[in-house]
């Protein structure tokens, strides 16, 4: 029913179009320049809203179609029909030249490229006097006529055929498996690349798509006219496109034509504005161009068409009538007894860094290789090198027997590679389906011109019967209709699966699929880890859920600091001390401070704290207290909501609850805020100001005292830091990016001291400190819990921190599931599942503590 | 007909300058030219820094800096009294813009190409403020000194061109005693190094973006009103300026000053040479070709690494 209201509808459009031209003889120009306009902005919604490439450069392929159309028939006095289709290519031409090198730029980077190119290109309109006339314009352009049709009624029905033409090819485009891969670029162009899209490929051609709807939009305006000049072509008219294009909502086809129609009858109307608004001047219009873009992109961001077309629920949007039935998921099968994944010493470096050092592995098919470690450890690194979006620094990587190390992702891709991501990344202009259908882009041939023509249709629907397949594999087919955008956590993870699924890779990458999940999620997830193993495919899986992996893994590998640590089945693993150790950490030769009752009102008290990211909640409900003296530790394995529950408390994110300092609620207060009350957080990772000098890190520590301590006082100070770091004083002149990982931390500590907190967070302050700094910072944690501050620490080395703190509060999806004094906890094995899962912590409770001993004798 | 291409303007005043003597005065402008450059692309670079916007708009902070100095002084304000003002004016208007535009913009997590867009726009909203106010007139200020031109080493330079040079060279110094002495100085480059870093020390970083765009607005302005006796003043002036001053902060990686100067002067040099070969008119041709190379140049590198590396490496 709503395809016939479709056909109506445009019916109706048509015959208005055609009809104006009987019905405003007077007013037909402005009709004429909006047509000419439309095409032009049509094609810059392609590029810079499909495809996410801004431009502000089309009013110089606008500018190449008019002269090059307006030089051969003018100086040359060639056929304008042949000139006109020569300008075409021309410009179509000059994108593709010019496009290749300068889409390898991205964001703002592109667009004052493209700016630059448009002001080379009005150069030359300007300089080549002899061709182009120079400044005084070049005159006498024959006009097209045919038949009858002549001058405005002839321009009319030209630019209206080009617009009908420039809107149905590009909807076909967008569309189509090219549109796709556009709309996907958009939105990673590092999410494509692995599912086998050549970014550089697609983003050029739709650069020449919208230069050539612009040079043909050139060529009809300059016939029209029959009088060029370059300040026509310039910088301005490509920032008045893109105003049109951004104000009718830069990813839709309606929009373009919208904000074409609207800004052209604006600029009309403000020819006849009042004197004050600068009317009747030659650049009136830009002040109100002006304000009108800056509102349009605060308040509706997305540009008017999307909101309008929320008002107008008549049509649904395309999709229902699905012709299609899933079809049957086929995966790539080579060699049964050959191994699908190798990798030979491969090493990836971060600058100083060694993230992923020497590691050999292989990856056989139908079997479920798991990769676990504590964090840090470079399991996603090793993911992002066996899928190609990272090089390797050094080492071999082979898929099913070909070498592809230093091969780009979307090769690596298209030899049946696919991959999840810890975050989904999804695309968000596609639907459900859509996404699906990338995934098996690898299957397609279609390019630009069998997709607009739509001449793929076969192709196209074997590519929905396996998106649907898909889909319909992970038990999601019901959603295929809906906005990536709505859906929960739990769902996006299984659309992003089935995008991988689709393609029947032969191997397949799962980044921690499990995390963010509900237990029902969970059990789903295992069942189709397992159904696609028994398909023949192998699954290389990097998991924190130790219960998920010994359940699922055929084999195990554990990285720990980037090397392998240890490697076998998963009982082989369970049995491994070193294991537990890398993951728990091993206890120094403290006793545990003797526990101190304490009274009275908490210095920090945290009340049923929710929060989260998005649409996802980390947290729920948490509550905690800590008085003054007093040290707490927060434990909890990766992904628990420990950092989350930093962030929150010191206002980096929003939440719900309650956080009071000393009976101040600082929730949601500014972070700077919450510092200057007097809460400090030594965050993870650091965040030191890498060129800036240790000396300088502490001063501006005290920035939120500058106005009440003196000079003489914030120099003590330092002085007491210095005391508590030696090392330090050495570095006073040293920039903090020279400084070792231990001095860095050193410095992040003293930097929050400086402020005279009563409170101080520290972030996993040990994470990947070598044993002697270990006991440094535990060291000072001690002295400062002696000097009435206290202190929160977040940490993985559980059997370190335990004997410094007086109680420990143990995180476990976002809630509070343990809380005691740690002398309690160090010797229990709730403690030990929370962290290692109840499968490895088994029954038998092996204490962190004695685990370590053990060791040292044995 | 092809000779006919190139249309070289004739040669100016004396034609037959002696090879050594031409190259020194092509010098000393290109020097002159990327002093001012330099004062805009210190400004991109602050801001930049400290708040991740290019702002398209800065060269409209010169623009409307000369023209008012220019009103200032007809209104019989002493030169000076005016200067001051125009500068003044220069930074209120920028410090505005950021609180009205760019800081509520960040407040709803608009992207970084939203607040490009934003800038363009503002840059049209003041250029045509620009044309309301005084016209498509160019306008005049007298030197900031009187008298005859100096030579040095056989060129040829005016007084306003050593004001040019020497101001921006006073600046430069007062930036960097800024930036490297004071508390609020230190604060300031720490909010651009490191804005999670700076939050966690106290610093309002957001504050610090509002003194960055109003200290980038003043720079800017100081630019216009000194290129004003030489060069005339007309409304739009501006885009091209800071388009200019783009490039050479883009030279300096738009994160180090002294680069960012370097980048400049550098432009301004090349610039000014080039009109020794090509006729003056391809002068703003050479400055985006340059730009352009040199930002592919840069995004090369990062995609040897992986396509992962060149998402990552652009923010």
């Amino acid at each position: 029913m709503t395809k016939y209201l479709r056909y109506l509808i445009a019916l109706a459009l048509v015959a208005g179009w055609a009809a104006v031209p009987y019905l405003l003889p007077g007013r037909l120009s402005i009709f004429v320049t909006i047509l000419i306009y439309a095409p032009i902005v049509i094609g810059l919604s392609m590029l810079a809203g499909y495809a996410g490439q801004a431009s502000l450069g089309q009013a110089a392929f606008f500018g190449t179609g008019a002269y090059v159309n307006g030089v051969l028939v003018s100086q040359y006095g060639a056929n304008p029909w042949m000139a006109g289709i020569v300008a075409i290519a021309a410009s179509g031409l000059l994108a593709y030249i010019v496009g290749g090198p300068v889409l390898m730029l991205r964001g703002h980077y592109l667009v004052i490229a493209t700016l630059g190119f448009n002001i080379i290109v009005e150069v030359f309109a300007k300089q080549l006097r002899g061709l182009t006339g120079g400044n005084s314009g070049l005159p006498g352009i024959t006009s097209l006529e045919l038949g009858a049709y002549e001058g405005d009624v002839f321009y009319y029905y030209a630019a209206g055929l080009l617009t009908i033409a420039a809107v149905l090819l590009s909807r076909n485009l967008i569309q189509s498996r090219f549109g796709r891969a556009l709309q996907a670029i958009e939105t990673s162009e590092t999410a494509a690349a692995t599912l086998s899209i050549r970014s550089a490929h697609y983003k050029n051609l739709v650069f020449v798509w919208s230069a050539l709807l612009a040079g043909a939009a050139g060529v009809l305006y300059s016939g029209w006219v029959s009088f060029i000049s370059p300040s026509t072509f310039g910088l301005s008219f490509s920032v008045v496109l893109l105003t049109m294009a951004v104000v009718g909502g830069i990813a839709s086809i309606p929009g373009a034509l919208l904000g074409t129609a609207l800004l052209e009858l604006l600029r009309e109307e403000l020819k006849n504005a009042p004197g004050w608004l600068g009317g009747g001047s030659p650049e009136s219009e830009i002040v109100v161009f002006g304000v009108l873009l800056v509102l349009i992109v605060m308040f509706a961001p997305e540009g008017l068409w999307p909101k309008l077309s929320k008002l107008v629920p008549a049509l649904p949007p395309t999709g229902g009538e699905r012709s299609s039935e899933p079809g049957e998921l086929v995966f790539d099968r080579g060699d049964e007894s050959s191994a699908v994944l190798t990798t030979g010493g491969l090493t990836r470096r971060f600058g100083g860094l060694i993230a992923v050092k020497n590691v050999d592995l292989e990856a056989g098919p139908g079997r479920i290789l798991a990769v676990i470690g504590p964090n840090g450890a470079g399991k996603t690194t090793l993911l992002n090198l066996m899928s190609g979006v990272l090089t390797p620094t050094a080492g071999h990587i082979g898929v099913a027997g070909r070498s592809v190390a230093g091969t780009p992702a979307h090769r690596i891709a298209s030899r049946g590679v696919a991959r999840s991501w810890q975050t989904p990344r999804l695309f968000s202009l596609l639907n459900v389906l859509n996404n699906v259908k990338v995934g098996v882009h690898r299957h397609g041939r279609a390019g630009l011109v069998r997709c607009a023509l739509t001449l793929a249709r076969s192709e196209e629907q074997r590519i929905e019967a396996q998106a649907l397949a898909a889909l319909d594999l992970v038990g999601i087919l019901d959603k295929a209709d809906n906005r990536v955008t709505s859906l929960s956590f739990g769902a996006q993870r299984l659309v992003e699966l089935a995008r991988a699924l689709a393609s029947g890779p032969r191997l397949l990458l799962l980044d921690e699929p499990a995390s963010g999940l509900t237990s029902t999620e969970r059990d789903q997830l295992v069942a189709l880890i397992k159904r696609v193993r028994s398909e023949g495919v192998a699954v290389v899986l990097v998991e924190h859920n130790v219960d998920l992996v010994m359940n699922l893994a055929d084999e195990i590998l554990v990285l720990h600091h980037g090397e392998v640590l240890a490697r076998g089945t998963p009982n082989e693993i369970k049995a491994n001390p070193s294991v537990i150790a890398a993951y728990l950490g091993k206890a120094g030769d403290r006793n545990p401070a003797a526990p101190v009752a304490r009274s009275g009102d908490p210095l920090l008290s945290v009340e049923r704290l929710n929060s989260g990211y998005g649409p996802i909640r980390v947290l729920h409900d948490v509550s905690m207290q800590v008085h003054s003296g007093e040290v707490v530790a927060v434990l909890g394995r990766n992904g628990a909501g420990k950092t989350t529950l930093m962030k929150a408390i010191t206002g980096f994110i929003k939440c719900k609850g309650r956080v009071r300092l000393n009976e101040v609620v600082i929730t949601g207060r500014a972070p700077e805020v919450v510092t200057a009350l007097g809460l400090s957080l030594v965050p993870e990772r650091r965040q030191l100001l890498e060129s800036m000098t240790v000396r300088d890190h502490l001063e501006l520590g005290a920035y939120p005292r500058r106005k009440s301590a003196s000079r003489a006082g914030i120099f003590a100070d330092i002085d007491r830091c210095y005391e508590l770091f030696p090392i330090l004083r050495e570095k006073d002149r040293e920039i903090a990016r020279s400084l070792s990982g231990g001095q860095q931390q050193m410095l992040a500590i003293a930097r929050a001291l400086m402020a005279r907190p009563k409170m101080l967070l520290l972030d996993e302050p040990l994470l990947g400190l070598a044993p002697r700094v270990v006991e440094d910072i535990l060291d000072t944690i001690t002295q400062l819990r002696g000097e009435g501050i206290g202190v929160v620490v977040v940490e993985q080395n559980v059997g370190a921190v335990l004997p410094v703190v007086d109680r420990a509060y143990v995180l476990e999806n976002g809630r509070v599931v343990l809380s005691d004094s740690a002398a309690v906890l160090m010797g229990s094995t709730e403690l030990e599942a929370a962290f290692l899962g109840r499968d490895l912590s088994g029954g038998n409770g092996v204490q962190p503590g004695i685990a370590a001993s053990e060791r040292k004798e044995g | 007909m092809y000779a006919g291409w190139f249309n070289q303007p004739p040669p100016e005043g004396e034609s037959q300058l002696e090879l050594g003597q031409q190259l020194s005065q092509l010098i000393a402008t290109g020097i002159t030219t990327g002093a001012i450059y330099a004062l805009l692309g210190l400004g991109l670079t602050l801001t930049y820094s400290t708040t991740r916007v290019v702002n398209v708009a800065i060269g409209e902070f010169a623009t409307i800096g000369a023209l008012s100095a220019v009103s200032m002084y007809r209104a019989g304000l002493p030169l000076a009294v005016a200067l001051a003002g125009a500068v003044v004016l220069g930074a209120l208007i920028a410090g505005i813009m950021y609180g009205l535009t760019i800081r509520p913009g960040q407040r709803k997590g608009a992207g970084l190409l939203s607040l490009l867009i934003v800038t363009i726009a503002i840059h049209l909203v003041l250029k045509g403020v620009a044309l309301i106010l005084w016209g498509t007139r160019s306008y005049n200020l007298p030197a900031f000194t009187q008298g005859e031109p100096v030579r040095i080493l056989n060129a040829v330079i005016t007084r306003q061109s050593l004001w040019i040079v020497g101001v921006t060279a006073l600046i430069v110094i007062a930036l960097y005693y800024f930036f490297s002495r004071t508390l609020l100085g230190k604060a300031l480059r720490a909010s651009a190094v490191n804005v999670v870093g700076s939050r966690l020390m106290g610093i309002p970083v957001y504050r610090m973006g509002f003194l960055a765009f109003a200290l980038s607005g003043a720079l800017a302005a100081a630019g216009g009103v000194l290129i004003t006796p030489d060069t005339l003043a007309t409304y739009d002036m501006g885009l091209l300026l800071g388009l200019k001053g783009f490039v050479g902060a883009v030279i300096g990686r738009l994160s180090s000053y002294p680069m960012t100067v370097a980048g400049c002067l550098l432009l301004g040099l090349l610039e000014s040479l080039s009109a020794g070969l090509l006729p003056s008119g391809y002068r703003d041709a050479v400055a985006f070709g340059v730009l352009i190379a040199i930002l592919i140049y840069r995004a090369l590198p990062a995609l040897r690494h992986g396509v992962l590396a060149a998402e990552e490496a652009h923010d």
